[in-house]
């Protein structure tokens, strides 16, 4: 199993020298690398795995402007690549990953090279179907305050913060249900904006990460319309509930319905 | 994993000894030395990094506001000291100060950090380089003298011998191994409440935090704290039994890994009460961290102001794969005092990479540049270092003088740290005292030392925050515009030490961001002026004390000399010799079991 860390750079435009090393060439004493290293390993792998944004599609390294042309994993290999154990690259991504996601795939494809669980389920991005099937939005806890309309206007609020930047309800990815390690933290569940780090398409359709997104405006507005009176008719109900029921009180009197036999 | 290899016998005596890759420094670093085996000693030694991204390339043109999502990123292990210390240099920028609620929780997510960050390394790397399975291979007779050695520190932490704090501190199968994995992932709970994410934050922004501060975000911090303080509390008594056992029992151990005493570091934790950002009063707020910035030459506290740290720093080039940027851009000529900012300077900086072939000998060997601290008192250019980061805030620290809360004393020769009683153990106060040398046992000590710093003021920073909470004072972000044009500067210090960030804000975009963590002055090559980087003095003339002879060689004691600047996390090391025969695994946490 070969599991691969970090961006993948561009060997072929770096001049003279070399973005990334790992050990030299015993013969000549030249630094190998990182993409010397992938390109004896990989053929060679049972399965491989790329972890981390980075990896996955190439990360924050590979946003506009950078210099070292870097990319993911199977931009570097080819998205069709099969391993020795006939599996595509396996993506975790997250930026970092999610640990315990990491070590539940690896934990998965580990089962399945013994022979005892069937060939891991992978989306179109090469991720795991049960960690990214999901959106953000729909395992957040702030997400009913989506439906009532009610929107963080700054990062003081405990609501819905998807006018202040976040990007949950386009995104693939468990954490706010997941937490970020053994249930604690995450991001907008704890106040943080979904900046889109689990997508091939982060960073750049992301930034800047602080605004609204834009796509966001109309689903809103729409929630804008009626969330308001859900939350109004909600408030009445909710203060009902908040009431107990009329029969709990300390007079001479039963009137919770029964009909004792006892000459009261 | 670090590999040696080519051994080849040179003119004389002299060994070429190379440890590359030692993982993990910004992604790879590699010790090459020349040892003389009849003497003992490394003659000479090298440190190169191969591995370029260009944070200060990509960064340019993009929003500011983006600043410290995308610098977090650049390491995997304090990513959040850069997310913090990126929003200090835009907070500046944006004239922007946050509640202080905000502020005490940033404080308590990066006492966080220091605490698990200094216990994982310390406990679960650094340790395995003095546990018995490491002391009996590389030094037999050393092993049996611990053995029946009594641990002075027995009633505290509950090892007889010196031979039993070793014993378990072995990999994978030692107590206190296997407690300092649990202690260190209690510490990133911690840090994930405050900062929704380890180890790139999600509640973190410029302008405060987006955490929901309530008593029980308090609560759930502070009964972990205290399950962390019994740890510590019994580890501050073991490292001192294991080291004052080196000097006694190794005579000389203190010239292993030491250098001249040129020590810096940049502050953390500010304080809201004198904290506005505003460059102009940067003096005096710096002044007010809880753990104060300062220059140490010599033993003697050059300087504790922040404005004269920052317009001291100089990045040399001498040995790194890049162009000079003397005929670019000059960013910010003056500082908002007034002050000439130098072409040198961060805020002036412009890299430009140019990837070359690696000459060791007499040209460039490394993808690091040299940062330097120009001293106006003689006119050097100081290869400062950071003592691995504890060992200079404590010193900074102690000799200044000013850190004054209930949990924590500076005293101006030491720092008086109180902890409370905790579950399993009662209150002890411990006295960190300035040492004589800055070594590597020296840098060890200090980790540990600033562990139960960091959660001494953890205590206080939870004080704080409390009283914030109950007085109804429970904002914890203020906003703010970009302006078109501005400039800013954060200071901080990452675990491992000084960290500063400097931006430059054209047309409401970044025009130029240059972060300089602890790494690059650690790990520098040899600059312009012919002056070597710490890793490489530091090593350079240590004596060995390995009883292994040169077939058999491990290089422990330069590897101790290198740990002990915390270069990022060296996952393991892996040696082998020149005809590809493998020697032997030493170390590897990381891989199962340890050979």
């Amino acid at each position: 199993m070969l599991v691969i860390e970090g961006s993948i750079p561009n060997e072929k435009i770096n001049g003279e020298g070399y973005w990334s090393s790992f050990g030299n060439d015993e013969a000549t004493g030249e630094p190998l690398t990182l993409n010397w290293w992938l390109d004896r390993l990989a053929p060679k792998a049972w399965g491989v795995v790329a972890v981390g944004t980075c990896a996955t599609y190439g990360g924050i390294h590979a946003m506009a402007g950078n210099p070292t042309g870097c990319m993911g994993l199977a931009d570097y290999l080819g998205w069709d690549f099969r391993s020795a154990g006939g599996l595509p690259i396996v993506n975790i991504p997250g930026c970092p990953v999610q640990p315990e996601n990491f070590m539940e795939t690896l934990t998965w494809l580990l089962y399945q090279a013994a022979g005892l669980a069937p060939t891991i389920p992978l989306d179109e991005a090469l991720r795991p179907q049960w960690i990214f099937g999901k959106t953000v939005h729909e395992g957040c806890d702030r997400a009913g305050y989506y439906e009532q309309g009610d929107f963080a206007k700054d990062y003081n609020s405990p609501k819905c913060q998807v006018k202040i930047g976040c990007w949950g309800p386009v995104v693939n990815c468990n954490v706010p249900k997941r937490g970020w390690m053994a249930g604690i933290g995450g991001c907008p569940n704890v106040g943080g904006i979904c900046i889109g780090c689990t997508m091939p398409g982060f960073p750049d359709k992301f930034m800047p990460f602080m605004d609204a997104p834009p796509g966001g405006g109309i689903s809103s507005a729409l929630t804008g319309m009626y969330g308001p009176m859900i939350r109004k008719l909600r408030g009445i109900t909710n203060k009902t509930m908040n009431k107990e029921t009329k029969w709990r009180h300390n007079r001479p009197q039963l009137t919770t319905g029964y009909k004792p036999r006892w000459g009261n | 994993m670090a590999v040696r290899e080519r051994i080849k016998p040179e003119a004389g005596k002299l060994v070429d000894m190379a440890w590359d890759p030692i993982t993990r420094i910004v992604g790879n670093l590699g010790i090459y030395t020349k040892i003389d085996f009849d003497n003992r000693e490394v003659v000479s030694c090298k440190s190169t990094s191969s591995l370029f991204r260009g944070y200060s390339v990509f960064m340019k043109g993009k929003d500011p506001r983006d600043a410290h999502f995308i610098t977090s990123r650049i390491c995997g292990i304090c990513g959040d000291n850069h997310a913090v210390c990126s929003c200090y240099a835009q907070q500046m920028a944006y004239g922007v100060k946050p509640p202080p609620l905000g502020e005490w929780i940033v404080n308590l997510g990066e006492a966080a950090e220091y605490i698990f960050d200094h216990i994982i390394f310390q406990d679960n790397l650094v340790f395995v380089d003095f546990c018995e399975q490491m002391v009996k291979e590389t030094n037999p007779s050393l092993w049996s003298k611990a053995e029946s050695t009594d641990a002075p520190h027995a009633e505290i932490h509950g090892y007889r011998t010196i031979g039993d704090i070793m014993r378990s501190y072995n990999p994978f199968t030692g107590e206190t191994y296997k407690e300092a994995l649990l202690m260190s992932r209690i510490g990133r709970e911690m840090i994930c409440l405050m900062e929704g994410r380890h180890v790139h934050p999600s509640t973190i922004y410029p302008g405060g935090v987006g955490t929901v501060a309530t008593p029980t975000l308090l609560t759930d911090y502070l009964s972990r704290l205290l399950r962390c303080l019994d740890f510590i509390k019994k580890a501050v008594a073991m490292n001192d039994d294991v080291f004052d056992f080196f000097y006694e029992a190794l005579p000389g151990y203190e010239e292993v890994g030491r250098r001249r005493i040129l020590l810096g570091c940049w502050g953390a934790f500010n304080n809201p009460l004198y904290c506005n950002y505003k460059y102009t009063d940067m003096d005096n707020w710096g002044n007010e961290m809880f753990v104060t910035p300062g220059v140490v030459v010599d033993g003697e506290l050059v300087t504790t102001n922040l404005v004269d740290i920052n317009l001291g720093i100089r990045i040399m080039l001498g040995s790194s794969y890049y162009e000079d940027w003397v005929n670019e851009e000059t960013f910010v000529p003056t500082d908002p005092l007034g002050n000439p900012v130098d072409k040198r300077h961060p805020w002036n900086q412009t890299t430009i990479p140019k990837p070359q072939k690696r000459e060791l000998e007499g040209g460039n060997y490394s993808w690091v540049m040299s940062p330097r601290w120009y001293d106006k008192r003689t006119g050097d250019n100081l290869a400062l270092d950071t003592g691995g980061g504890a060992l200079a805030r404590l010193w900074a620290t102690a000799l200044a003088g000013k850190v004054d809360t209930p949990f924590v004393k500076a005293t101006g020769q030491s720092v008086l740290i109180n902890l409370p009683k905790t579950p399993n153990t009662a209150e002890q106060t411990l006295e960190w005292r300035i040492p004589q040398w800055s070594n590597a046992i020296e840098r060890d000590r200090a980790r540990i030392y600033f562990v139960a710093y960091s959660a001494a003021m953890a205590m206080h920073f939870v004080d704080q925050a409390f009283n914030e909470i109950r007085a109804g004072r429970t904002k914890v972000f203020e906003d703010f515009d970009v302006p078109d044009e501005a400039i800013g500067c954060g200071f901080h210090e990452a675990v491992r030490g000084v960290l500063s960030h400097h931006l430059v804000i054209r047309d409401g975009k970044i025009a130029n961001y240059h972060p300089y963590p602890p790494t690059p002055w650690n790990g520098s090559p040899t600059d312009s002026y012919g002056t070597p980087g710490p890793y490489e003095d530091a090593v350079m003339g240590q004596p060995i004390f390995e009883e292994n002879d040169q077939d058999n060689f491990r290089g422990i004691d330069i590897m101790r000399a290198v740990r002990s600047f915390d270069p990022c996390l060296p996952c393991g090391v892996h040696m082998y010799l020149g005809k590809g025969k493998t020697l032997r695994q030493v170390h590897s946490p990381m891989f199962g079991e340890h050979g």
